[in-house]
Parts: structure tokens; sequence; C-alpha cells
């Protein structure tokens, strides 16, 4: 499905990176920043994708494997690793990605239909851009931390008013 | 303990003979008893001149009736017990006799032992010097105290046989002295041999050396003769040697692009932070800003790019010329083999093995010259027989040479000695012992190679071979 809104309305660029041969991107909009992040620290029990808590600008943000999480063994597994955090609202949490993303500005984008996407990655992708021979897959990724990290209860009763 | 039951054994048995020599004894006593009572009563019956002749008759009757007591009736048995004690004393001598040899057997094993073991047998065993080989081995102690004792008592004979001008008197039987290995047929062999040895060996020397100084003088060190195998070597060594520092150099290259890739990462990272807040912003301004600093991010990842493949390429260059080295020098290795093969073997020899070339030759030489020398003195000893083959002239008396101390035993002999040595041999062409490598150039008067079997070397070899534990 196509949406019908020209492309800059909806993005001014996209944040393009390769896991696996396949790319992947998250819209500037949903993006705080980048970080090169050599060793997430580790919190305690933590389980795959999962990656541990990173500092960026004074805030601690929880940090998680997209190859892992999909599934894709990454094809280089030396080398520094970098962050791409993304933010919403006052919420913030990083995506590991073994590559400096790529900037691609909204006019050298053109958007796909969701139909073409790979029906095992259908339910995590927001839209799919492409530039060039690029196939950019933009993911939901609040729905898959939110998967990783559901919310706690307290959290959750908290901001329902406090009943339980 | 054996010995001296038989020696007491004799000493018995004499005891019973002896016993039996009492009877006459004590006949012959008692007739002169009677023979005295005798003359009494005759003195006492006739009186005057007339007794005392009776008297003296009777005496001599009864003193000579005595004596046919005493010796008559034993005569043989006197002449048996005589052969018995002369065989006694001959047992006694021949013990004494026996146990003198085996004391000086015993010394001989003695001083054999402590001469084999290279030390003074005078200083280390105290009873040699009482004994009878005193005087031999204070003779060996005055030859000197290096080298083989038997060429020592050979030199000193030599000697002898110069100082007093008169030659040593013959040995009985003629020919005790004449040793089977002195036979002249055995004398030719080992003397052609010898001459055989040095000549091969001498020929050896002279291929040896020769392109070794002409490749000396082509490097132009005359001091240090290398083969063209050190110089390959060396070479190799030497491209290696900055091999090595080039690679050093390209790791620490190597370390200098990763920390401007690391820069380049930074700066990039601070482009994409740049556009994404100008993006986000919406301000022009920032975006320029975001702009340049994408551009320089851009810049320092192409200026690292182009360090990083400089590098890969030199690296990559470094491998194969380590690799072009390698393989030149097995091929120079190959190739000097080859040569090896149709040239003199000096292309590939080492100065060990001229050296050892050089030490073989020498010993060959002292050895001919020895042998030469010890036949001569033993020719001058014994007149020739006429059995001599073809070195008969070589029992020609020695020349009287000077004493050489041990210190001058070990150094060449003179030009005056080998001339001497060289009278003594008939053969002529005794070359000098060579003691310093320059001796090992070619030798124009060396005899020419004679024929000779495997047989006659293995006999030469086996002759020539020094006793085990003999000093030197």
């Amino acid at each position: 499905m196509r949406s019908e809104a020209p492309i800059h309305d909806r993005t001014r660029g996209v944040l393009a990176y390769s896991v696996g041969g396949v790319w992947f991107g998250a819209r500037v909009e949903e993006v705080a920043g980048l970080m090169q992040a050599e060793r997430p620290a580790p919190l305690p029990h933590q389980r795959d994708p999962l990656s541990g808590v990173i500092a960026f600008r004074g805030t601690m943000v929880p940090t998680f494997e997209i190859g892992s999480f999909l599934g894709i063994e990454p094809m280089m597994t030396t080398g520094p690793s970098y962050a791409l955090v993304l933010t919403r609202g006052n919420d913030r949490f990083g995506v590991m990605v073994p590559e400096i993303p790529r900037l691609l500005p909204a006019r050298e984008l053109r958007e796909a239909e969701l139909s073409t996407a790979d029906p095992e990655l259908a339910a995590m992708i927001q839209s799919i851009f492409e530039s060039g021979d690029m196939r950019i897959h933009c993911l939901n990724y609040w729905s898959i931390i939110e998967s990783i990290m559901p919310r706690a209860r307290a959290a959750t009763t908290s901001a329902a008013g406090g009943r339980p | 303990m054996a010995e001296s039951r038989r020696d007491k054994s004799p000493g018995t048995a004499s005891v019973s003979p002896r016993a039996g020599e009492a009877a006459p004894q004590w006949g012959a006593l008692t007739v002169a008893v009677v023979s005295a009572l005798a003359a009494g009563a005759t003195g006492h019956l006739v009186g005057g001149a007339p007794g005392w002749v009776a008297v003296g008759v009777v005496a001599l009757l009864g003193g000579a009736i005595a004596l046919l007591f005493v010796k008559g009736p034993s005569s043989s048995q006197n002449t048996a017990n005589q052969a018995r004690d002369e065989s006694d004393v001959d047992r006694k001598s021949r013990g004494a006799a026996l146990l003198e040899l085996e004391s000086i057997r015993r010394q001989i094993d003695l001083a054999t032992t402590t001469l084999r073991g290279g030390r003074d047998p005078l200083a280390v065993v105290a009873e040699l010097g009482m004994g009878p080989l005193n005087g031999l081995l204070q003779a060996v102690r005055d030859a000197g105290t290096a080298g083989p004792v038997v060429s020592r008592l050979e030199i000193n004979e030599a000697e002898l046989v110069g100082t007093d001008g008169e030659p040593l008197p013959e040995p009985w039987p003629a020919d005790a002295d004449a040793p089977p290995a002195f036979d002249p047929q055995l004398r030719a062999d080992a003397l052609r041999g010898i001459d055989a040895m040095i000549t091969g060996l001498e020929a050896l020397s002279r291929e040896l050396a020769s392109p070794t100084a002409e490749s000396s003088v082509t490097a132009g060190d005359a001091g240090s003769a290398r083969t063209p195998a050190q110089l390959v070597d060396a070479v190799v060594h030497t491209a290696a040697d900055g091999i090595e520092d080039l690679a050093a150099g390209l790791m620490r290259a190597n370390e200098l692009a990763s920390v401007a890739e690391r820069v380049t990462n930074r700066a990039t990272l601070l482009a994409l932070n740049a556009a994404l807040e100008a993006t986000r912003s919406g301000s022009e301004a920032f975006a320029a800003i975001a702009e340049e600093t994408r551009r320089l991010a851009e810049f320092a990842r192409e200026a690292t790019d182009t360090i990083s493949r400089l590098a890969n390429e030199i690296e990559y260059k470094v491998g194969e010329t380590i690799t072009a080295i390698h393989s030149t020098s097995e091929d120079a290795t190959i190739g000097l083999a080859a040569i090896s093969g149709a040239a003199p073997m000096a292309a590939v020899a080492s100065p060990a093995h001229r050296e050892s070339v050089a030490t073989l030759l020498a010993r060959a030489r002292e050895v001919r010259k020895t042998l030469t020398a010890t036949l001569a003195v033993r020719g001058a000893r014994k007149p020739p027989t006429g059995r001599g083959g073809p070195d008969e002239g070589e029992t020609h008396p020695a020349p009287a040479r000077p004493r050489r101390s041990a210190t001058e035993e070990s150094q060449p002999p003179s030009h005056a000695e080998r001339e001497s040595v060289e009278e003594a041999a008939p053969m002529s062409e005794v070359p000098p012992p060579i003691q310093m490598a320059s001796d090992l150039a070619p030798d124009a008067s060396a005899p020419a190679s004679m024929e000779e079997t495997p047989t006659e070397h293995m006999l030469l070899l086996e002759r020539l071979k020094p006793e085990p534990g003999l000093p030197g």
C-alpha cells in the first residue's frame, strides 16, 4: 500500500544501513543521533537481542542488536559498532548496527509498495523506500522494542491513574 | 703360599740323609779313642825311643782307620747329596729369577699404562724409580715429554749413532731386530702408498685453493675469501634485513592508517548528527554547517582510503619481494650446485674443507718423513742383506741430528733438518711439511701420481693407524 502524500511531507530523509545484505532504514524524524558504541554495558539477566545500555548525551539508553532480532547473522563481526538512537517523546532506545548509516535525503527516495516486502518481515515493516538499486525497509522500531521490553506493570498502572 | 710350600718340601726331605751320616762319624770317633788308648798302652809297655816310635805308629794307624770311617763308606751317597744340594740351589735361584721376572713384567705393565696415559712413569710410580726399568725410563724422559715414545727412542738411537761415531753393536742373532713390518717389499709398498696419498692430497689442495683465490680477487677483498654461495647468502641477508625494516615501517603506517580511519569515522558521525539536527530543525545555516562537516568527513574518508590502499599495495609488494628473494636464493644455490658438478669443487668448498685437506696433507708428509728417517736409521744399524728391493739405497747410515726439545718437536723442521732427512732418505722428492695455509699453493715439484690398488691403500692405512691411547 503506497501512501498518496509526497515523500517530503512524510519524511525529510532516511538513515539507511545494511545487515546481512538487506537494507534497513529509519526516518530522520525518529532518530535522536548516532554514536560509536564499542562495548555497551551489560544488564543483569539480559538475554538476546538486548546488548546492554549506552550513554547518549547524558542519558542511559537501552540497546538491542537488530541483526540478532531479525535472525540475520552480521557479515562483519569485527570492527566498531554504532548505535542508532531513536526517540519518541522522552523515550529513547538504541539500535546496534554494524556500520555507519547513510543519510539519504527525501529527494533521492521514492516509496515502494508494502506488498512487495518479504512476508516474514512484513509485520515489522512500516514503509519501504527505494534509492537507485537500494531497497530500504523502514521498520516499526517501537513495536519491536515493546516486544523485547514490555512496559513495567508499575509504569502501566502509574500511567493509568494509580488504579491496579 | 704354594711356592712357599714347594720351597719347604725340599728342605724337609733333606733331613733324613743327613741323619744317616751320624753312624760313620761315631765310628771314626770310636776308632780315634781306641787308637789313642792303644798308643798310650804301647808307650807304657815300650820304653825309650822305640816306645815313642811305637806310639806314633799306633796313633797314625788309628787316625788312618778313623779317616776311613769318615770317608770310605759313603762316597756315592755324598755325591748324591751334593747333587741334591745343587738342585736345591738351582731351584731356589730359578724361583728367585721367576720372582724377579714377574716383578719386571709388572713394572713394564705399570710403565706402559702410565705412558699410554700421557704421564711420566718415574714421577707417578715410585717403584719404577728403583727398578730395572729406571735407566730406560730416564732415557725416555730425557728424549722429551711430548710425542710418541717409540719415535723418541728412534731419535735417541740416531743420536747415539751420530755422537760416538760408531754404529751400535750388532744384535744377536743378526736378524733379531728385523720385524716383518720392515720387509723390503712391504716397506716399498708403504712408501709408495704414502707418496700416492700425498700426491692426491696435493692435487686436491690445488683444486681447492686456486679458484678461491680468483674469487677473492674478483670480490676485491683479499683478506676474506668468500665463495659465490656465501656472497649470495650475504646479498639475501642484506635484502632480508632491508625488507624487515620496511615491514616494520609498514606496520607503523598501518597503525597510523587505523588511527586516521577512527578519526574519519568520528567525523562522519559528527557530520551525520549535524545533518540530522539540520534536517530536524529545518535551519538553512545549520544545514550549511552540516554540509561542510559532511564534506570534511568525506575528504577524511577519501584520504584514509588512499592511505589504506597504499599501505595494502606496499604490503603486497613487500611480500612479493620476499618471495622473489627466497626464490632467487634457491635458484642461485641450485645453480652453484650445478656449476660445482662441472667446475672445480672449490666453487662450493668452504675454508673448513681446505683446512682439513691441508691438515691431512701435512700429516701424511710427516708420516712419510718419519717412516723414511726410521728406515734410514735401521738401515744404518744393519748393513743390507742383499734382499732389498727397489729401495736398497735407503740403508745408508743416518747423519747425526742435534737433540730437539719438546717445543721444537712440535715445530716444523728447519731447512737444514729437512735436508738431513732427505739425505737420509734416497727419495729426494720428499716435500716439506705444510703448517700454514700459504703452503697449500700448488707444488710443481710434487711427484706424479702412482698407481696402486685399493688393497694397498687399506694395508697402508692399517699400518699407519696410530696405536690408541698413545699421546700425540
